[in-house]
């Protein structure tokens, strides 16, 4: 239990420090003299060392311990970065990362091998590479030299440091991983310089119950005293300074023994690291849970709201109201919990820009604003690779090469933005190029092509009715199959993976000027406020956010165009009129009605309709539940929810039957 | 080597499924028709918050319909990520059977609503019959 602990821990740091890793090798990467950002990265990689170290993930140990050798050069000035450089070091971040994944997913490290990659750091290195090395050798002479140099240092920069003796309680059942507390504990405000026995053997268990530390801090000795203290299963601390030579140390050598009566009451849960901290992290399925057990509660809410309209009973409807103000908020909250910022996918794209560019030789400039736009957490992990796709394309069939640019007269460098802001209770996330645009008519010609459409047919479409054929599958006007896309697969994928989130997305372009693809999500995935109506027997939910409108319509004031398809007069256009009887297959014996229809006005995107129903139910929030993957092909139906009193209401997918 | 099948009857005849594939079997709940749906699929049902799909047996296997009645079950199974409820007319019995009982099934001489039967169990003078689930499915569609 405690390993897949510490285990889930790892993941979690490692990932943001190789995060940080990659921002800063971005910014190392527009300047390559930047002396801040190699220290953060030698500083994340020296971290992530440690910590593959300290759970015995050699391969990455190993990994980090050689990008780390490359950065201390860089940092040492020794050598200097150049692009080949910072190509290699991304990659080991990408090495470092995928090996992460594989930790995550089995705990264990695989049985890739770096040596090629490893071979390849050590190029960048100075001839005397492996001397250079910051890396503490496990060689026991060379570690009081190079202990003493450091202390040397460091005393001159106001660093104090400490020989800190630690001896584990005899009952103390995992003494590695209290030993690894204590070296999170003091990595806080100290740094380890030297470990007795070696922390490879504190990790393997390979010592009785004490250990002894070397660490760098500017905190008093009194502190770091109190602060190990307050790992459990410790006996006893022992803080001791240390000067240059060892030898002439004085001796302020207190050994205070532990209050283990009192640890012996609470046995094992004493405060580990007290520091008080006003975020904590939570696993995302306990969240989903929370969020599943908010829903339900809002789904009896519902029902008891149904009861409670059926008695005349004043204080119960009172408190049914004040339930339903809690819950709405309770499931608010939930929300907002579960909200994340969209930066979480955004910030890998500098880095895809990057690459792009460099695989294409085209000169392009990432523009990203919006990063602080929050959405749900489920909908952000879904959205990266939709994005990535629209990136690609914009770089490889929208920015054109630097000399075509400049004949064109637009700057060299093309610009692709990413802008993600909030619009009602959608988020709407641009990417934008200023590169060629999309040539209509030869999207159209391909049309033909391919047997979509005819001539005469494509002559009557507007410019939008022919950029959506970009979206068929297997559609790709690029005359050139790149790795990087145009290999037929793409845009449909993108614009299936939004639907299926409830999304849409848009396009705009102009030839010569430039492309703009809109993806409109929803805030939040699984509850929403739909209007239930009846038609024929059967309840459906249409959601509130596609509604304009509820109006009467007069059947006389229906007609018909081309004997097909019926339209009404709405704001002075003509728009569809569905009936969704029919369109459902809804068995009915009623005669159709004659007088006034009710009709709901839906939107979607640019299209309007409207929906002939046979009665209004109400307003509601709703609970969407997911139709599972059996009835996934019916597109226009998106989901379901469970109604008050168990009944399952169908909740339509307004996109599809537009 | 055993398995062990869950033994239904849907018409005049048994069927049986690998509990490994059964999660559970519910006695008859309300059922939403389902516009657009295969003409097989009657509908979903609220099974517990989950929305479930559920096929009639005798509609799949080109028999007559017959009324709901004491016996009738949905024997909701797992198969790959598909969750389904299949409505039986009587779920008999959980029986072993030795690998060597169970014989594959010869298609081409059997009746058309055979088609989906997959191999055959001769249990004694009774036949049980394995349905090969993603054709009876109809998984393939897309």
């Amino acid at each position: 239990m405690e390993n897949e602990q510490y285990l889930q821990m790892f993941i979690e740091e490692t990932n943001e420090h190789l995060e940080a890793m990659n921002q800063q090798l971005l910014k190392l990467d527009q300047d390559p003299g930047d002396t801040q950002a190699i220290n953060e990265i030698f500083r994340a990689i020296h971290t992530i060392k440690g910590m593959a170290g300290s759970m015995q993930f050699n391969k990455m140990q190993q990994l980090a311990h050689d990008v780390e050798n490359v950065l201390d050069a860089l940092r040492k000035g020794e050598i200097t970065a150049t692009p080949d450089m910072l190509d290699l070091l991304f990659q080991c971040l990408d090495v470092l990362q995928s090996q992460l994944e594989s930790i995550a997913s089995s705990a264990t490290e695989g049985d890739n091998d770096f040596t090629q990659i490893i071979d390849r750091l050590y190029t960048y290195l100075p001839s005397n590479g492996q001397n250079v090395s910051a890396v503490e050798k496990s060689v026991p002479p060379s570690i009081n030299q190079y202990v003493d140099n450091v202390v040397r240092v460091a005393n001159e920069k106001g660093y104090t440091a400490y020989k800190i003796h630690i001896v584990l309680r005899p009952d103390c059942l995992l003494k590695s991983a209290r030993a690894y507390i204590v070296f999170k504990t003091l990595e806080e405000f100290a740094e380890i310089i030297d470990s007795v026995p070696s922390a490879q053997d504190i990790e393997n268990e390979k010592f009785d119950r004490d250990f002894t530390l070397t660490v760098l801090t500017k905190e008093p000795e009194q502190y770091i005293y109190e602060r190990i203290n307050s790992v459990s299963e410790i006996e006893s601390v022992t803080v001791q300074e240390l000067n240059e030579s060892d030898d002439k140390t004085q001796k302020t050598e207190r050994v205070q023994q532990n209050q283990q009566d009192q640890n012996k009451s609470s046995s094992g849960s004493a405060p580990v690291g007290q520091k008080a901290s006003k975020s904590i992290r939570v696993d995302i399925e306990r969240l989903d849970d929370f969020m599943n057990l908010a829903s339900e509660l809002i789904i009896t809410r519902n029902r008891i709201e149904g009861i409670g309209v059926g008695q005349d009973n004043p204080e119960l409807n009172e408190a049914i109201e004040y339930m339903s103000r809690l819950t709405s908020n309770l499931h608010d909250l939930v929300m907002k919990i579960r909200m994340v910022p969209i930066d979480l996918v955004f910030n890998r794209f500098p880095r895809v820009i990057r690459d792009l560019s460099r695989t294409t030789n085209k000169k392009v400039e990432l523009v990203m604003s919006g990063n602080e736009t929050e959405i749900d957490r489920s909908i952000v992990e879904e959205l990266g690779d939709p994005l990535i796709h629209l990136i690609r394309n914009a770089v490889d069939h929208g920015i054109e090469l630097p000399e075509e640019r400049v004949k064109q007269g637009k700057p060299e460098i093309g610009t692709v933005e990413l802008r993600a802001y909030n619009d009602g209770d959608n988020v709407v996330v641009e990417v934008k190029d200023d590169g060629e645009g999309i040539d209509i008519a030869k999207v159209a010609r391909k049309a033909i092509e391919k047997g979509l459409a005819d001539e005469s047919q494509v002559e009557e479409m507007s410019d939008e009715d022919i950029i959506s054929f970009l979206f068929q599958p297997g559609f790709s006007t690029s005359d050139v199959i790149t790795d990087i896309s145009g290999r037929g697969v793409g845009l449909d994928v993108v614009k299936t993976k939004i639907e299926s989130l409830g999304g849409t997305v848009d396009v705009r372009s102009e030839l010569g000027k430039g492309t703009r693809f809109i993806i409109r999500m929803p805030l939040t995935l699984s509850i929403i406020q739909a209007l239930l109506v009846m038609v024929g027997s059967e309840v459906y939910a249409i959601p509130l956010n596609s509604i304009i409108e509820i109006i009467d319509v007069n059947a006389a004031d229906i007609k018909s165009i081309r004997r097909q398809q019926e339209v009404i007069d709405f704001r002075s256009s003509l728009i569809p009129f569905v009936r969704l009887k029919q369109v459902l297959n809804v068995l009915d014996n009623q005669q159709d009605v004659h007088g006034t229809i009710t009709t709901v006005i839906v939107r979607k995107g640019d299209k309007i309709a409207g929906f002939a129903v046979d009665a209004l139910i109400d307003q509601e929030d709703i609970v969407i539940k997911p139709l599972g993957k059996y009835l996934s092909h019916i597109k226009s139906i998106s989901g379901a929810t469970i109604l008050g009193n168990g009944q399952i209401a169908f909740i339509l997918d307004i996109n599809h039957l537009l | 080597m055993v398995e062990q099948f869950v033994i239904f009857s849907i018409g005049p005849e048994n069927y049986g499924l690998d509990v490994a594939m059964v999660s559970s079997i519910e006695r008859i709940l309300p059922i939403t028709r389902m516009p657009y749906a295969e003409d097989f699929v009657i509908g979903v049902m609220n099974l517990r918050g989950d929305i479930i799909p559920v096929i009639d047996m005798h509609r799949r296997l080109g028999m007559d319909e017959i009324e709901d009645t004491e016996t009738s079950r949905i024997i909701i199974i797992q198969y790959e990520d598909y969750i389904v409820g299949l409505k039986v007319d009587a779920v008999s019995n959980v029986k072993y059977f030795d690998t060597d009982e169970i014989q594959p099934f010869d298609k081409i001489s059997s009746a058309d609503r055979n088609q989906y039967i997959d191999r055959v169990i001769y249990d004694g003078d009774d036949m049980i019959l394995v349905p090969d689930v993603s054709g009876l499915l109809n998984i393939a569609r897309d």
